[in-house]
């Protein structure tokens, strides 16, 4: 892993990712210091002002800072993005690794309700689980955790199918070791490198979907900043303020730009035959 | 083959009875139903009233008996009646069909037109500047959300140049070329991420095939490299991309829903979410079930295309 993690940062790819995937984090921890002003801040005497030295990306109808929503907008990406992708990782990877080591009705089971999940079109899943539960930023965890759990757990079980059978799960099986112990201490190291790889991908998915589901209307609500309901605000200004609508949309194809390069970078070095 | 298709079936049948349970009981778990929204959040209605919608609407119902009846309904190939609209759910749909698979077809199209020959130009010049430009053009692609090229395109075309209509839909058989028109810029917005995949997955199988022995024979032997590239090559490297394309029109599928919000076109995307809101079960379970039909169908199909277009492929059921 330590090697992996030597030629991810010797690859500029993943490197070019990581810068800008990097300072989107900061931008999101450091909103408060970066922003100009606070995102719900109104200004009147600057109604939809244009970009320029009073306002960068200028203002919206209610004369907010469109350069501060925006900075603030990407905390709402990612922690939709680190919540639903984390959970659906945990989740799934404890089914996918459960149903590929013990086998037999249990991983009967999980495959069958997985084969439920996998038989809308995600997009579609997420926003029809967000749209049941109600607008929300929980909806959107909540949806986007349904699409990539199935995803993660089938993942999961593929390489543990193989793993398994290997002379060295038998050997610690032989040393009298639980399914516990084989399962997380053993297996699970060997079969983590397309895992981490989907994740990575999985996460530039999950903030264009937040963005979709916001945009929707189905995830942060007004007057809380989202890139997708900032977008969803200003498309009724297009004529005349189209910064509104231009600055969030450029946001979200840079996050998910980013966490694109960096997953196609890593599935090069850890899992070169996907590629 | 014959045996693959019949366990796929079967298959898909038991998904299908999987999903349409997560679906009753997912509707019914959401606070809220379609009473409550009849009746309004300020109105007051006496509870006989209210009694008496939901015996109307058969919530009184134990859910397992609501379940029976829609499924036993749906088995004589009803899908019910809308709740709000009072119109047959299958009329509905077929009402908005047309737009989706019209929508998702160009969309298609667009991908394919675009994909392939970029996928072989960049892999004919790797690591010239014109690959370059097309593997950053594949990832800028498949990292643009689609609400806002869509929001994009609509501020250029319409209302800087003006060269589209406002969107106000008009069937294909109506008006053919003011149809296509409204219809171009969606099927742009939908198809770009699918033709960056496309572009990805033909280059990487182009640079598997460029490297053949028998492509490097065919150049040695002085053919065209237009010949060897389009006659020998891509022939072969044709069966995956063919595979990624046909995966991609259930991923577009799912698309639509956003697509036809942002150009506010009248297909099953839009219906389905605007009957969750509406809180009208039958139209809602009934829709997604016959998108789910769809998804499968189209997935069923490429998986037996691909064993098609290359015979040494083996199913195991």
């Amino acid at each position: 892993m330590t090697k992996s993690l030597r030629r991810a940062a010797r690859s500029t790819v993943v490197m070019i990712g990581a810068v800008f995937a990097l300072a989107i984090v900061v931008m999101a921890l450091c909103a408060g210091v970066l922003a100009p002003t606070a995102p719900d801040e109104q200004n009147f005497d600057l109604i939809e002002a244009k970009p320029g030295a009073q306002a960068l990306f200028g203002t919206d109808r209610f004369g907010r800072d469109v350069l501060s929503r925006v900075i603030y907008g990407a905390r709402v990406s990612l922690y939709v993005a680190v919540t639903s992708i984390g959970l659906a990782m945990a989740v799934g990877g404890a089914l996918g690794l459960t149903a590929g080591y013990l086998g037999g009705a249990w991983d009967n089971a999980i495959n069958r309700v997985m084969d439920v999940f996998f038989s809308i079109p995600g997009l579609l899943l997420a926003v029809g689980v967000a749209a049941m539960r109600g607008p929300g930023v929980n909806s959107a965890v909540v949806a986007i955790t349904i699409v990539y759990t199935p995803l993660f757990a089938r993942v999961m079980r593929g390489p543990v199918l193989a793993e398994r059978e290997k002379e060295y799960i038998e050997a610690v099986r032989a040393l009298g070791a639980g399914w516990p112990v084989v399962t997380l201490k053993h297996l699970l190291p060997n079969v983590l490198s397309p895992f981490v790889v989907q994740g990575t991908v999985a996460f530039s998915q999950a903030i264009l979907i937040e963005a979709s589901l916001s945009y929707l209307g189905l995830s942060a609500q007004p007057p809380t900043p989202s890139w997708g309901n900032m977008l969803n605000e200003g498309r009724t200004y297009l004529e005349t303020a189209p910064w509104i609508s231009v600055f969030p949309g450029v946001a979200i194809m840079i996050a998910v730009l980013a966490f694109n390069l960096i997953g196609d970078g890593l599935r090069d070095i850890l899992d070169p035959n996907a590629s | 083959m014959a045996r693959y298709v019949v366990v796929r079936l079967y298959s898909m049948a038991v998904t299908l009875v999987g999903l349409s349970v997560l679906v009753f009981l997912m509707l019914r778990l959401v606070p809220g139903t379609v009473v409550e929204q009849l009746i309004g959040a300020d109105a007051v209605a006496s509870p006989a009233m209210v009694a008496e919608l939901k015996r109307f609407f058969g919530l009184d119902q134990p859910w397992w008996r609501q379940y029976g009846l829609w499924v036993a309904a749906l088995g004589q190939g009803d899908l019910g009646t809308s709740w709000r609209t009072g119109k047959p759910v299958v009329a509905l749909i077929l009402e908005r069909l047309p737009v989706t698979i019209e929508l998702t077809g160009l969309a298609v199209g667009f991908a394919l037109l675009l994909g392939i020959p970029a996928g072989i130009v960049s892999a004919m010049r790797r690591d010239q500047a014109v690959d370059n430009v097309t593997r950053v053009g594949t990832l800028v692609g498949l990292s643009v959300p689609v609400f806002w090229q869509g929001t994009m395109l609509i501020l250029f075309f319409s209302i800087y140049l003006r060269w589209m209509p406002p969107v106000v839909w008009v069937d294909f058989f109506a008006d053919p070329a003011r149809n296509l028109t409204i219809m171009v810029l969606p099927a742009l917005c939908l198809g770009t991420a699918s033709a960056a995949n496309i572009a990805r997955t033909t280059r990487a199988c182009m640079l598997d095939v460029l490297r053949s022995e028998y492509i490097r024979t065919a150049a040695a032997k002085g053919l065209a490299e237009r010949l060897v590239v389009l006659k020998h090559a891509l022939k072969n490297a044709l069966i995956p991309i063919v595979t990624v394309a046909g995966l991609q029109i259930g991923i577009l599928l799912g698309g639509t829903v956003v697509v036809e919000e942002v150009f506010t076109l009248p297909g099953i995307g839009r219906l389905v979410l605007w009957s969750i809101y509406q809180r009208d079960y039958p139209l809602t379970q009934s829709t997604i079930l016959f998108i789910a039909v769809m998804f499968m169908t189209i997935n069923l199909a490429v998986d037996v295309l691909y064993g098609y277009l290359d015979p040494r492929i083996r199913y195991s059921a």
